[in-house]
């Protein structure tokens, strides 16, 4: 078992087993360059909380090969299948209910974690985080959007008018 | 000392809230700087004073820069979800309105006391105050990654909590409490918590990164550091690859960034074709691309079809350039 040190944002170091973080292309990455090494990573963009919470995410996929992307050796298969439209709807069918459970936090950690899954590169879980964040806009009214995001309209009432006759276009 | 003013009617906070409340108070009384409440230490009444209450300050919370030990067990999840739960119950409300709804619960001292909020234990022989987890899915985390994922610096264990995740604890009574040492712990991972005394506060626990003492109340409507409008483009582009066509065009009515960015001549839609459809159709006006993009996408038949048929698209779209050039 070997344990790769990471180093988190404000400086904690935590270990972590190797074919669970290598989930991660970035680190996969590193490891790739620089070999197996005693020194910690640094991950200046992820936080002690979300990197836990990475890991918990990547130990319960650690032996769900099926979830990862295909090394860049691969060449991509040049059927309907290598789209994104179907690697999303797959990606969708293969959420779980640990997968569901782990996305019932705060919108400003949802947010983290999909900065930190977009750093990282983990596909699976930058598509879990960003299903889950379009999942809170689905059928929502504008002014729910607004008050979901925290978005501020800064539109005047002639403003809001022009937009919805700009939008007028796509309606038909 | 800021002045609070009762707005609304009786406060309808749930025993959860409640119990956060009462825990960050009784963080915030032993000195720990708590990224969600404002405390000052007034010397007159020889007590943590609650100066006020704001979700966004968590965003000024740095580990970094306090007592590391008394301050990783919280998380900001908790005063988000708070601020949540409290929305949930009263309506849509700001971090503004966020503070007034909690004026009720903070007394004329700037006390922030919520009812039964201390439980004392006279029998109490020791001055140990453990913590002992509401053991749910996600505090399981600390526990469960550090089985396999050692954290080796036991007093750096992160904890993910939320309101209802936070440990209960056990009040020593003001008495003892006033003699000095507490340590708590977590009963699980044995990491300090807190360890201070009472009269060694660091000065910088007892001031708070933020406080409506030398501020204004307008710094306390900071945005979070990351919003839907502040992620990058391609992560954007992910997300909104998800949507149908009338969430697309609610976004793009919710304010004039995202119009921008959903508007005919915005080159989105060229990137949303490509990210979504896998297809640009390249000679089309940034507006046809829009088109393109809304009629196609959420019409399972025609998206279909243009995943099947993209490469007999390209072919004729190639062929149409080339008899073009010819030309």
């Amino acid at each position: 078992m070997t344990l790769i040190k990471l180093i988190t944002a404000e400086g904690a170091l935590i270990e972590v087993e190797q074919d669970i973080i290598e989930q991660s292309g970035t680190i996969r990455n590193i490891l790739t360059d620089i070999g197996l090494t005693d020194k910690p990573i640094p991950l200046p963009n992820v936080s002690g909380p979300i990197l836990t919470k990475i890991i918990e995410y990547c130990m319960h996929h650690r032996h769900d090969t099926s979830r990862r992307r295909q090394p860049p050796s691969q060449p991509a298969l040049d059927t309907e299948s290598d789209c994104r439209e179907s690697a999303i709807e797959e990606a969708i069918a293969k959420m779980d209910d640990f997968d569901h459970e782990f996305c019932r936090i705060d919108q400003g950690t949802l947010f983290d974690l999909l900065l930190a899954a977009n750093f990282l590169d983990i596909q699976p879980l930058l598509d879990l985080t960003g299903y889950t964040v379009a999942n809170m806009m689905k059928g929502k009214t504008v002014q729910e959007i607004r008050d979901t995001f925290h978005v501020r309209s800064d539109f005047t009432p002639e403003e809001e008018e022009q937009v919805m006759k700009e939008n007028a276009w796509c309606e038909n | 000392m800021v002045e609070f003013q009762t707005f609304g009617s009786t406060s309808k906070l749930t025993c959860r809230d409640r119990r956060h409340l009462t825990n960050a108070r009784i963080l915030g009384w032993k000195g720990i700087s708590h990224p969600g409440l404002t405390w000052h230490y007034d010397h007159e009444l020889d007590a943590m004073t609650c100066l006020g209450y704001s979700c966004p300050i968590y965003i000024e919370f740095n580990p970094t820069a306090h007592n590391q030990n008394s301050c990783l067990s919280v998380h900001r999840s908790c005063y988000t979800l708070l601020a949540e739960q409290l929305e949930r119950i009263e309506g849509s409300l700001g971090s503004c309105n966020l503070l007034q709804r909690l004026s009720p619960h903070i007394d004329s001292r700037g006390i922030l006391s919520m009812d039964k909020c201390r439980k004392i234990k006279k029998q109490r022989s020791q001055m140990n105050v453990h913590l002992s987890y509401i053991n749910t899915t996600t505090t399981a985390t600390t526990a469960t990654t550090a089985t396999t994922a050692t954290i080796t610096n036991a007093a750096m264990a992160w904890s993910m909590c939320d309101p209802t995740d936070l440990p209960n604890i056990d009040i020593l009574s003001p008495r003892s409490e006033a003699m000095g040492l507490s340590p708590v712990r977590f009963a699980d991972t044995e990491s300090k918590m807190y360890m201070a005394e009472k009269h060694t506060i660091p000065q910088q626990l007892l001031t708070p990164p933020m406080s409506p003492m030398d501020t204004s109340m307008e710094q306390f409507d900071i945005a979070p550091i990351f919003t839907l409008l502040t992620l990058p483009v391609p992560i954007l582009l992910g997300i909104f690859s998800y949507l149908q066509f009338h969430e697309i065009l609610a976004l793009s009515q919710s304010c004039s960034v995202l119009r921008r960015y959903f508007s005919a001549e915005s080159q989105v839609w060229s990137q949303m074709c490509q990210s979504t459809l896998k297809f640009t159709p390249k000679l089309l006006h940034n507006r046809q691309l829009a088109e393109y993009y809304l009629r196609v996408r959420g019409n399972e038949r025609m998206e279909t079809k243009v995943l099947v048929q993209r490469k007999h698209v390209e072919k004729v779209i190639q062929q149409f350039m080339h008899s073009k050039l010819v030309k």
